[in-house]
């Protein structure tokens, strides 16, 4: 033994450096495309940070808050008026719209369709964005104590966020649909072309294996097609902003501004549960 | 005694330190335009560790501030191990083979780092086709913004240096602290 621990400390250096060199190699998995789940001391390390992070992004939102009053105090009155001739405008629009959903809805039962599905969420906020400004994923303060699960939607009013990446009991990591490593099944809600929604800088994406010959403009809404059993069909997902179609090839280039504005992200709704499980693709369900 | 306890706790305190300074950096600068000059708070930790510390001491170090970024990223599994390490690698055997005295030079090397960090990142996830997306988005998207956002880490990392050389001196892990003991005990 005694000649062991000589050998091991005489070369204790490349040792340690042979290890330095090993352990990276080891733990790198790329071809996952994903985190591990935390392990228990990952969930320790979140315990002691994530209520800094909800303290840090508290404070802020005072902050910013309190600034804001006081600065919109000075456009109270016009704004007012303004909100009051929209607020006037959008009822007579209400009214109109609830007539043509009723008609909707009548022609959708004879289609065998069902429209109108209802979704079980919960309303989180956003304590803190990725650490490395590559990935953009971002952190809520609800975790599977709520009943968040690994894979659920996030979405928000405008559309959709991302998906649920892993959790803890209090948070949850979700991958937005600007990471680099987001795929979203898409459809251009004009012309239905298909293609993948993947992640490509602070505010854009880029929708792939859209065909050359598929009809995309500039101004086309893009919707979630429901395939995937992740985000409910027809949930907004933005808008193409430039295509670029060459002469040749098989594919054409199109970017993607999100509907929602992740700048200004502030909270968000999980989708715990929804009847939309049965209604992915609803091409399905007509021809049943 | 409780010179040598805080010696002793210097490495667990500087990876507490780390962790709440991640926890600020992806809070605080998680808000837009702040989020645009968003630093990497741990490269600085791996810079400090591969310039300040033992190399084993040092690696060990570079290992559990790697884990606490993938704690806080989406990045894939083993990402910021590889990236990290070969910081510190390369900062330790360029501190032997060339002369790093002064803090704004540990400065430069952040800057080199922050590069040599990105553009390795980089490679390495386009090599094992991690993108969904297009790669070369990827890479323009790093690519330029990379120079400003070295300069940006440098300039502040200047700053961290200055309270990591303060944090060791209270810690008695410096080399300053230890000749004053030294001094202190021959009189």
């Amino acid at each position: 033994m005694g000649p062991v621990i000589k050998y091991l400390k005489e070369y204790r250096f490349y040792i340690a450096l042979f290890l330095f060199v090993l352990i990276p190699i080891i733990a790198i998995d790329t071809t996952s495309r994903a985190p591990r789940d935390y392990r228990l001391y990952d969930r320790v390390v979140i315990a002691i940070t994530s209520p800094v992070q909800a303290l840090i992004s508290w404070g802020l939102d005072v902050v910013i808050g309190a600034g804001q009053n006081y600065v919109f105090l000075l456009n109270v009155r016009h704004y007012n008026a303004e909100l009051q001739e929209e607020n006037r405008k959008l009822l007579n629009q209400i009214s109109i719209l609830r007539e043509a959903e009723q008609e909707n809805l009548r022609l959708r039962k004879v289609l065998n369709f069902q429209e109108k599905y209802e979704l079980k969420t919960i309303l989180a906020r956003v304590i803190a964005k990725d650490v490395s400004p590559d990935f953009r994923s971002i952190r809520i303060n609800r975790g599977m104590a709520e009943g968040v699960k690994k894979n659920m939607a996030v979405l928000t009013h405008e559309g959709i966020v991302g998906r649920v990446l892993r959790v803890t009991a209090q948070t949850a990591d979700i991958v937005t649909m600007l990471d680099f490593q987001s795929a979203v099944d898409a459809i251009v809600e004009r012309s239905r072309a298909r293609g993948i929604v993947a992640g490509l800088a602070e505010d854009a994406c880029e929708l792939k294996y859209a065909l050359r010959t598929d009809d995309i403009q500039v101004g086309d809404s893009l919707i979630a097609s429901g395939l995937g059993g992740i985000f409910p069909k027809g949930v907004p997902i933005g808008t193409v902003a430039r295509v670029n179609r060459k002469p040749y090839g098989i594919s054409q280039e199109v970017e993607v501004r999100p509907a929602v504005d992740f700048r200004k992200l502030e909270e968000v709704i999980v989708v715990t549960q929804g009847e939309y499980d049965k209604y992915f693709a609803s091409d399905e369900v007509a021809q049943q | 005694m409780k010179r040598l306890m805080l010696q002793r706790l210097n490495g667990a305190l500087l990876v507490l330190v780390a962790l709440w300074a991640s926890a600020i950096q992806s809070s605080l600068f998680g808000l837009w335009p702040i989020s645009l000059l968003k630093p990497d708070v741990l490269l600085w930790a791996v810079v400090w560790c591969a310039l300040r510390r033992p190399f084993i001491e040092g690696g060990i170090l570079a290992l559990v501030l790697s884990q606490v970024e993938e704690l806080h990223s989406s990045e894939p599994s083993g990402l910021a191990f590889v990236t990290n390490m070969a910081v510190f690698l390369g900062t330790h055997f360029a501190n032997r083979v060339l002369v790093i005295p002064t803090l704004r030079s540990y400065a430069t090397v952040t800057a080199i780092g922050f590069v040599a960090k990105k553009i390795f990142a980089l490679t390495l996830l386009s090599l094992l086709g991690a993108y969904a997306g297009s790669t070369l988005g990827a890479w323009k998207e790093t690519v330029f913004w990379i120079v400003p956002r070295a300069a940006w880490e440098a300039f502040l990392g200047f700053w961290v240096f200055q309270g990591l050389e303060w944090f060791d001196l209270a810690t008695f892990k410096s080399e300053r602290s230890e000749v004053g003991l030294e001094e202190f005990e021959v009189v």
